[in-house]
């Protein structure tokens, strides 16, 4: 039998209050059976006949990892940052599955709304509009109406400002 | 009467489905027993230990169960070990 593992991993929050105190991520733990690849890391909470039938398929920039410093800086100029301007952020998310239905690659997101404010690890969009880009199909996400997105920096792929690109 | 599962306990139960179609393997926390069924949590906020994806599994449909110790992982190179 494969070993069982424990593995810390950070994700993206979105919040629907009007203020937001704390900026932090959070950071998460899942308990399963892991099959590791170059981009991603697949937990399966449940298996049949050793096949994953339900887990999370985590991108391996988002792993906790001791041994690893996997945060990787974007610099974003003062003077775009303080203003509020208008931010696109494109990031990867991770992807929950089940019946056995393993993605293939993490979820392709994009974040659209004002920069509101950065830590060491993450960048905050006020008022955003997030959507997940699929083939010829595009996701509004999540259902609901959010007022911040902390977005971690290891999972962003690009950053938008008034079409600038960094 | 049915077997008590401790709360905490890391636990991998082989299990059937409702429908008796498959046979199941899942691994997670017991969080809570009812008296028809165990739930087990999969992942959780580390500050809140609020569960995020849980299974909750007829007691009844427990083939077995054993306790497991999971491993900490540190590096991707110990994930490729365990994999």
């Amino acid at each position: 039998m494969k070993l069982v593992v424990a593995i810390r991993y950070i994700d993206a929050l979105f919040f629907t209050k009007k203020n937001i105190k704390d900026m932090g991520l959070k950071t998460y733990i899942a308990l399963g059976h892991p099959a590791v690849s170059k981009n991603h890391t697949i937990i399966s909470f449940t298996r049949e006949g050793g096949f994953p039938i339900r887990g999370l398929l985590i991108p391996n920039e988002t792993l906790v990892l001791e041994k690893q410093k996997i945060l990787k800086k974007l610099d974003i100029p003062k003077s775009q940052s303080r203003g509020g301007c208008d931010t696109g952020v494109f990031w990867k998310d991770m992807v929950y599955f089940e019946n056995g239905k393993i993605p293939n690659q993490f979820a392709q997101m994009y974040t659209e709304g004002k920069f509101f404010s950065q830590t060491s690890d993450a960048i905050v969009i006020k008022n955003p509009e997030t959507i997940e880009i699929k083939k010829g199909n595009i996701d509004n996400y999540p259902k609901v109406k959010t007022t911040f997105f902390i977005i971690p920096r290891a999972l962003i792929t690009g950053i938008e400002l008034y079409g600038k690109k960094i | 009467m049915e077997k008590k599962y401790k709360k905490g306990q890391i636990l991998t139960v082989i299990y059937e489905e409702r429908s008796g179609r498959r046979t199941l393997k899942s691994t997670g926390i017991v969080i809570g027993q009812t008296d028809s069924k165990l739930i087990l949590g999969h992942n959780f906020s580390v500050i809140s230990k609020r569960p995020i994806d849980i299974t909750k599994i007829p007691l009844k449909n427990i083939i077995k169960s054993e306790g497991v110790v999971p491993k900490e992982i540190n590096s991707l190179h110990d994930l490729q070990d365990n994999t």
